[in-house]
């Protein structure tokens, strides 16, 4: 049986990684919507709309980054 | 190569009876960027264009049509049309060519129609039940009959249609190139200052030519062009950079972000190398290097704008690229190569060098070193950008005393025992920050933080593609091949398709987020963009 911290320390780094995922569908929802207006009106745009879109990622990548953390180097170290 | 080239303003003076050999000259040359004249000045008015315009325009609406209804828009010409026989004969060839296409063209249309009409009279069925007069049901029946006929006329159209194609299609695609040419150079004196027997071309050109420029105007024109040389800095100067030919395609990638502007330093070399090393660091797969490394050639015999062709050419690298970094993490369609093939080292060194699931950390400090270097990388050119605009002063403290910031952060990290003189220095290069861009500039010190943690996507985004084909190949050979012949096949189909979705979504993924660090993390370090690409007279908008 695991210990409390590790379970503690799972929990987290799911955390980190589903909540940032969240926030990271709730910004690209708003710019998706936005890029497809865009590209209606006119279509040549669909390069940078993609990469607009993608932007918010970032937070997601952190989660996954404070996740990787606490996996790789937190619990090993206690 | 880096810098943009050095320009000067130049007026072209010289009297009208040379005023279309100096556009012949130079729209050949392709030197100078036109400074549209507004019709400000007194005494001088705008040109007018020259005589055989309307005809040439008659010509080109008729090429331009056959091209669209032949499917010719992306083909270019293969040579360039140097002179033209506007004989009669020409005229008769292209009115009959055009009758001849648009009456196949219709007569085809008709038969689609018809079609499509008789296949819903099929579907409605025994049309006996409806109860129509006999008349009508005869007349339906024959419709009906005719439709393998039709089926066969169609088909005899589209022949026809296609040896017109084949036929004419360099005809066409060098005709419509050469007149689309002349019309513009026709169009030209619309853009220049005229008097009555006189013209003034004003336009930028860049320093080392003019001389050559001034020399082929006075040889095609006999000595009766001038040509003047101001020594005029000002905005709106253009910008032209020799990029160097393998790398040109970069130039896209920068072009889409800004047109750098004349005072600075053109990012394109830096981005040629970055932005295919972070997409192999990304996709990191020796498989999916070659796949790709060989869709871009099928592609490059298929797709023909120059648009494609240079982004197919930037995908080249980024193969290799790929290629290597597979090689570098054992990866093989997610199959550990060297694992497979029972090799664990060559000439010492352990292989694979870095296993992307099992070397987390040691992966993801690289991660965030390759942004220290990118980032410092950005600082530097922009203190040269600043140095050579404002001075040294201006430099030091806006972008010396970041990557000084930058290495503090380094530093308390990696040596925690030196807290207190890295606190110090951090305090005297965050003074030297606020001297040098304002109070502001103390919530940007997080955000260069933030820019640093995002490198990790370099790993993170990596992760996730390897996953998802380790998943593939799990469920594939260990649940699915074993089982029997028909789970087999179930077990291959699954191995083709997940490995070609995550092909995709690779290939997607990284391309963007390789973009996104060059972009948000990379340039907003120096970069201010906003310049006027260089466009002499005789490129086409279609060909930048």
């Amino acid at each position: 049986m695991a210990d409390l911290t590790t379970g503690l320390i799972a929990l987290s780094a799911a955390l980190a990684v589903g909540l940032t995922g969240f926030a990271s569908a709730i910004a690209e929802r708003q710019i998706g919507s936005a890029a497809v207006g865009a590209m209606a009106e006119k279509e040549e745009l669909f390069g940078k709309a993609l990469l607009l879109t993608v932007i918010p990622e970032t937070i997601v990548i952190f989660g996954l980054a404070v996740a990787l953390i606490l996996l790789f180097v937190v619990l090993p170290g206690l | 190569m880096l810098k943009p080239k050095k320009m000067n303003k130049v007026l072209i003076v010289g009297s009208k009876d040379v005023l279309e050999s100096t556009i012949n000259t130079l729209y050949d040359l392709r030197i100078i960027h036109i400074i549209d004249y507004q019709g400000a000045e007194e005494g001088f008015e705008i040109g007018k264009p020259i005589k055989k315009t309307s005809l040439f325009s008659e010509y080109v609406l008729s090429l331009r049509a056959l091209k669209d209804v032949l499917n010719l828009s992306d083909k270019s010409a293969d040579r360039e049309m140097k002179d033209f026989e506007f004989s009669k004969e020409f005229r008769e060839r292209l009115d009959h060519l055009e009758n001849e296409v648009m009456k196949k063209r219709k007569k085809l249309e008709d038969i689609q129609i018809l079609l499509s009409d008789i296949e819903k009279i099929d579907d409605v069925g025994e049309l006996k039940k409806l109860g129509l007069s006999e008349d009508v049901n005869s007349i339906m029946l024959d419709l009906i009959n005719s439709k393998e006929n039709l089926i066969k006329e169609k088909q005899e159209l589209e022949d026809e249609l296609k040896h017109i194609n084949e036929e004419y299609r360099n005809f066409i695609v060098t005709a419509e190139d050469f007149l689309s040419r002349e019309i513009e150079k026709a169009e030209t004196p619309l853009r220049l200052a005229t008097t009555e027997n006189t013209f003034v071309i004003e336009g930028w050109m860049p320093s080392d030519n003019i001389e050559h420029a001034r020399e082929e105007l006075q040889k095609s024109t006999g000595d009766k062009v001038h040509v003047v040389e101001l020594d005029e800095v000002e905005d709106g100067m253009p910008t032209y950079v020799e990029t160097p030919k393998p790398f040109k395609p970069f130039d896209t990638l920068v072009d889409m972000f800004s047109t750098p502007n004349y005072d600075e330093i053109s990012p394109t070399l830096l981005i040629a190398f970055t932005f295919p090393l972070f997409y192999g660091f990304m996709l990191g797969d020796f498989g999916y290097g070659l796949s790709l490394f060989g869709l871009v050639h099928i592609l490059r015999r298929r797709m023909h704008t120059p648009g494609w062709q240079s982004l197919l050419n930037m995908m080249a690298y980024v193969s290799y690229f790929t290629m290597f970094f597979g090689l570098f993490y054992g990866e093989f369609f997610g199959a550990e190569i060297y694992h497979v093939l029972g090799i664990d080292n060559i000439a010492g060194l352990h292989l694979p060098i870095a296993h992307r699931l099992e070397e987390i950390v040691p992966l993801l400090a690289a991660s965030v070193g390759i942004g220290v270097l990118h980032i410092t990388a950005g600082y530097i050119i922009g203190f040269v950008n600043v140095y050579r605009t404002e001075g040294l002063k201006h430099a030091v403290l806006e972008k010396v005393s970041w990557i000084g910031i930058l290495y503090c952060i380094i530093g308390f990290l990696l040596l925690p025992d030196y807290i207190i003189p890295l606190g110090a220095a951090l305090v005297v290069f965050s003074v030297m920050m606020m001297l040098g861009e304002g109070m502001i500039g103390l919530l940007e010190i997080f955000t260069l933080i933030s820019h640093l943690v995002s490198y990790t996507r370099l790993l993170a985004v990596g992760l996730s593609s390897v996953g998802i084909a380790l998943a593939i190949n799990k469920i594939a050979f260990d649940l699915l091949l074993p089982n029997g012949i028909f789970y087999a096949i179930l077990g291959v189909l699954l191995l083709v398709m997940g490995h070609t979705l995550n092909l995709a979504l690779g290939i997607i993924a990284s391309f963007l987020h390789s973009l996104r660090l060059q972009y948000v993390e990379f340039f907003t370090k120096f970069y201010k963009g906003g310049g006027i690409k260089f466009t002499p007279l005789g490129i086409r908008n279609e060909e930048v």
